[in-house]
């Protein structure tokens, strides 16, 4: 049976009932969108995911290791090279993040050797079986990390980097964990604060774009607009490509690089890669990014050739139709060019179309 | 953070998953016990300059690997005993660790004594693996590794059941077979 009461009374009601389920809808399914973010959320805010374990009545607490713990457990292992155990027991005690309710983060100069002499005790299986878990945990990890670059382009996103950008991400004040100021940076912390200041970096430039167009509309207004409708095919195939790397349809052909370790072996490897120096998937990424804003320049200052190219072309123009006027082609030229100089070059505004057209603004950006 | 609460709760951990296993050969009362990672780790450390191909190799590893594991023979009890006084060939007494003393005797013993006691090392590794999954508790995190982890286990389990009743008869063959290609071969 369904209690009257609760009914609405007319159509506006009815409406406004539907709108309102509507909305609870629509909050609904952005929740459960954003669930799919909750361990990138774990890795970007707290610095890794963590792992209950209860090892013969005690409580361990695991967490995945970033590129400077691995590279911690090299200088390790460069004696012992060939010791398969000695590898696991730092991999193990690198992993814990607290014994027994004691955070062994916060003094880790003097816990891990104290770690590594119990560890060395556990039996040969205890160690495989702890670093098969802890290998899926990394895996894990790997596997949330992918989510990034869509990450980025949520909304909740650019809300944290506002709130968040004056601190370095392993500030003990985000992440609330004693001891996470000494592990240094992950990889997705650092490709989400790359792409997050580059994306600053984009809003300021095209805020001096904008800024130069308006000036160019002065002189040649069918150019500006013009570019105008390329910006803004330019800023849809963007939209597009952002909404369809944050839905997850991505296109290799893109360009867009991702991560691509599926294995422990192959997260070892990017590791290696890292260490030795050659580009990890952090760097292609931001490599790509800087790539493209680059070309987009290139783009844009293409077109605002054309448009001087144009003004020229008008000037020459003007010469043949009214010869009377000059008293040689070049001197008119000369003249028209003088006083166009004469009124615009020393304000603020013709100095940044300068800088732009010659891209020297947006060079100096991005050194 | 307080280090001493963390040695004091670690060392509650040493004796996880170890276990011994008692039997009797040729009359001598043997324990053996599963050793840990950092006897492993000096096994393979005193492995390192053996040609790791050769017979040798592997009747060293036997031979290691029973010493560290070995902690009673008949009433002597080793369990906390870490060096030994023996006379050396002058007269002279020096310490010895536990296990050399150990490798000096057993290296002595006939070679099918040792493969037996090699094999019930393998039982005893079999105990240790239970009594380790027994103490241990999480949550699997990936499914489709932990089915693949298992599924190899099965496997090894069912090559163990497909071997010979009597494996230190084989494995006396197989090094017979092994030291025979080798004289062929030079």
């Amino acid at each position: 049976m369904i209690d009257k009461s609760e009914q609405p009374e007319n159509v506006s009601d009815l409406s406004t009932e539907r709108y309102k389920r509507q909305k609870q809808e629509q909050q609904h399914r952005k929740e459960r969108w954003l669930c799919r973010y909750t361990d990138l959320e774990e890795i970007l805010f707290k610095g890794f995911l963590i792992h209950f374990v209860r090892i013969n009545g005690y409580n361990f607490v695991f967490k995945t290791l970033n590129a400077n713990e691995f590279e911690h457990i090299r200088y390790h292992m460069h004696l012992d090279q060939e010791s398969y155990y000695l590898n696991q027991i730092y991999f193990i005690a690198y992993s814990i993040f607290m014994f027994d309710g004691l955070n062994v983060l916060s003094n880790r100069t003097h816990t891990i050797p104290i770690l590594i002499k119990y560890i060395k005790q556990f039996s040969p299986y205890t160690l495989t079986c702890l670093s098969h878990l802890l290998s899926d945990l990394n895996n894990k990890c790997i596997q949330s990390g992918r989510l990034v670059e869509a990450y980025c382009y949520e909304d909740v996103s650019r809300q944290k980097w506002l709130e968040m950008k004056l601190f370095l991400l392993n500030d003990p004040n985000i992440t609330s964990i004693d001891g996470t100021q000494n592990l240094g940076l992950n990889t997705y912390q650092k490709v989400w604060m790359s792409l997050n200041n580059l994306e600053d970096t984009k809003i300021t430039y095209e805020h001096e774009w904008e800024n130069a167009k308006f000036i160019a509309s002065a002189f040649n207004s069918k150019g500006v607009r013009s570019i105008n409708s390329s910006d803004q095919r330019r800023k849809d195939a963007e939209q597009k490509e952002r909404e369809l790397i944050r839905t997850g349809g991505v296109r290799e052909e893109d360009g867009i690089i991702r991560i691509e370790a599926n294995t422990n072996e192959e997260l070892m490897e990017q590791l290696e890669k890292s260490i030795r120096g050659e580009k990890d998937w952090h760097d292609n990424v931001v490599e790509t990014y800087e790539l493209k804003v680059k070309e987009d320049h290139i783009k844009k200052q293409e077109s605002l050739d054309a448009i001087l190219k144009e003004r020229e072309s008008i000037i020459e123009k003007e010469i043949v139709e009214n010869p009377r006027k000059f008293y040689s082609a070049e001197e008119a030229k000369n003249s028209l060019s003088e006083r166009i100089k004469q009124k615009y070059e020393e304000t603020p505004s013709m100095k940044i179309l300068r800088e732009v057209s010659e891209g020297k603004r947006f060079v100096e950006k991005i050194k | 953070m307080d280090l001493n609460s963390l040695s004091e709760g670690l060392s509650q951990l040493i004796n996880y998953g170890k276990v011994e296993i008692s039997f009797t050969i040729q009359g001598i009362n043997v324990i053996l016990r599963s050793l840990s990672s950092d006897e492993e780790i000096r096994i393979s450390h005193k492995m390192n300059g053996i040609e790791s191909d050769g017979i040798e190799y592997l009747q060293t590893y036997k031979l290691l690997m029973l010493a560290y594991s070995i902690v009673q023979l008949n009433t002597i009890d080793l369990r906390d005993i870490v060096s030994l006084p023996r006379k050396d060939k002058s007269g002279k007494i020096e310490n010895i660790l536990k296990e050399d003393y150990v490798f000096d005797i057993i290296k002595t013993w006939a070679r099918s004594s040792l493969n037996v006691c090699f094999k019930k090392y393998g039982e005893l590794l079999a105990i240790s693996e239970r009594e380790a999954e027994k103490g241990i508790e999480f949550e699997i995190i990936d499914k489709k590794s932990e089915i693949s982890r298992l599924q190899a286990k099965i496997d090894e389990l069912k090559g163990d059941s497909s071997e010979p009743e009597h494996p230190a008869e084989t494995i006396f063959e197989e090094e017979k077979k092994e030291a025979e290609d080798k004289l062929s071969e030079s």
